[in-house]
């Protein structure tokens, strides 16, 4: 879908696919906070959000080739991965009651506030999702962190499916709206 | 309900990859043809993206080391992943593939009866093709295919299934060893006994031609530097059991056109590799020198130097091939 591919992300690919260590160290520098971060919001154990960024990293670095850069820059389709790794976890893990409970809840809070990537930034998105009214809020936690499809987001809030697709677009509509006026691009 | 015909209320659902499968499948189709739910799909694409960098956290520092550490057991540094050569290997061999199996179909149930290269008829030469490939196909660890006594469907299933296997190979699949072809006692990596595939295969494909009087087909650059180098490697072992070693001498062997280059050939595998005759022909003729398709081979090439050394070189490239 990119027509053009991240120029650091070929050269990352490239050196990756070269079995080139160094490479290998600057992305889990780069990326190691957002493939954690999410495993840890998903999880929310760290243990389970350690051992998934080990397994994502492990295997991009055995078969890097399956990164494409024309269809997506490699942050978002390691956070992709890492999601869905943290959600498999928590449905062999958890009952379907725990989650539920669980999601109903905000995201934990961030265990340490203390990394600086980008995160002035971060707050902003944190605070837009934040001032969402809450109906979206938990409709959009639930399906982007417990992995529900539309369909059981309504079932578990007890709302029309029609409602609950709804919820999830105006919300991330809204989102986008005041980041961007906000200045993000 | 009837499908919508815009994505509508989906958009959102789909950003957060919270479709059912069917409706995913569905949303995708549509943004392939319509700008207007693409262009909203990459913005809310995007704000998903957002929510989930604003999770990041710094790692505890001990997982840096761990997750390296684990990293190089699996996957040794500086050793590039062969995908890329499996996928272009398994690329060559599937072009001959195709081209054999296209050649196939327009043969004649007589014509499937006519002598074919060095066997009595294109059927052998097609089952024998196909026992040939077994032992890459083995390698592959391809499930039991379901037997046939159709000749062509047999060769042409087992070989899809080869090229299904290997196309996204990883490094130790490639490395694993296997018998060669013609020569069971010499067990070389796969990716060796698939350039062996893959020019097989085109030499067979040219003798179906010459049963249809089809022109020949020379094979791309790509494909005839890949079986000179192959049969580069085996020579001097091959010199050997032939019994026709020349050990510390090597042959200069000058290769032109497409697929051609320079290099020395050690003509035993004992080192040394003084230059006792140089041989020169196009790349070309050298594989259909290999494969034993040349009525005579020592006069196919330009030699020089010392010609006995040159003809025991020539006569054993010319069993290069496996019939």
């Amino acid at each position: 879908m990119l027509a053009i591919p991240d120029e650091q992300d070929v050269r990352l690919r490239a050196g990756l696919i070269a079995g080139d260590e160094p490479t290998l160290a600057e992305v889990y520098d780069t990326y190691g906070p957002v493939v954690y971060g999410m495993a840890l919001q998903v999880t929310g154990d760290r243990g389970a959000a350690e051992d998934i960024t080990q397994e994502v990293f492990v295997d991009l670095w055995r078969r890097p080739e399956r990164f494409d850069p024309h269809r997506a820059p490699l942050r978002g389709w390691l956070m992709l991965i890492a999601r869905r790794r943290g959600i498999d976890w928590i449905r062999r893990r958890g009952t379907q009651e725990r989650v539920r409970q669980a999601a109903l809840t905000d995201p934990p809070p961030a265990l340490v506030e203390d990394d600086v990537l980008a995160s002035t930034a971060r707050k902003q998105v944190r605070r837009a999702i934040a001032d969402l009214p809450a109906p979206h809020r938990q409709a959009i936690l639930l399906a982007y962190y417990r992995g529900l499809t539309y369909r059981e987001v309504a079932r578990t809030l007890n709302i029309p499916e029609g409602t609950a697709k709804w919820r999830l677009r105006n919300g991330l509509r809204r989102i986008g709206e005041q980041l961007r006026a906000e200045g993000f691009a | 309900m009837t499908q919508p015909r815009h994505t509508g209320d989906l958009a959102g659902a789909y950003a957060l990859e919270a479709c059912p499968p069917d409706e995913e499948r569905s949303v995708a189709e549509h943004l392939s043809h319509c700008p207007t739910c693409a262009a909203e799909a990459t913005d809310l694409g995007r704000v998903a993206g957002w929510i989930g960098a604003s999770s990041a956290q710094a790692p505890a520092a001990d997982l840096r080391a761990r997750v390296l550490s684990a990293a190089l057991a699996a996957r040794p540094a500086g050793r590039p992943r062969p995908d890329a050569e499996a996928g272009r290997l398994t690329g060559i061999y599937a072009a001959q593939v195709a081209e054999l199996d296209r050649l196939l179909g327009r043969l004649s149930p007589a014509e499937w009866l006519l002598p074919s290269g060095p066997h009595r008829s294109v059927r052998d030469l097609v089952v024998h093709l196909r026992g040939s490939d077994a032992p890459v196909a083995a390698a592959t660890g391809i499930a039991r295919l379901e037997s046939t006594s159709d000749a062509h469907l047999g060769w042409q299933r087992q070989a899809g299934a080869i090229v299904s296997a290997l196309g996204d190979a990883d490094s130790a699949v490639l490395a694993e060893r296997v018998p060669l072809a013609g020569r069971t006692a010499v067990q070389r990596p796969l990716r060796e006994a698939l350039v062996q595939r893959g020019f097989e295969t085109w030499i067979h494909a040219e003798d179906v031609r010459a049963v249809l009087a089809a022109p020949p087909r020379p094979p791309s650059a790509a494909q005839l530097a890949d079986i000179v180098a192959f049969a580069v490697r085996l020579l001097p072992a091959a010199m050997v059991a032939a019994g026709r070693e020349h050990p510390g001498s090597a042959v200069r062997l000058v290769l032109t056109g497409d697929g051609g280059g320079t290099q020395l050939v050690r003509l035993s595998p004992a080192p040394g590799s003084a230059v006792a005759a140089e041989v020169s022909m196009p790349a070309e003729r050298f594989c259909r020198l290999l494969a034993g398709r040349l009525t005579s081979p020592l006069h196919s090439a330009d030699v020089g130097g010392d010609r006995d050394v040159a003809t025991d070189f020539l006569t054993v490239a010319a069993t290069m091939g496996c019939d």
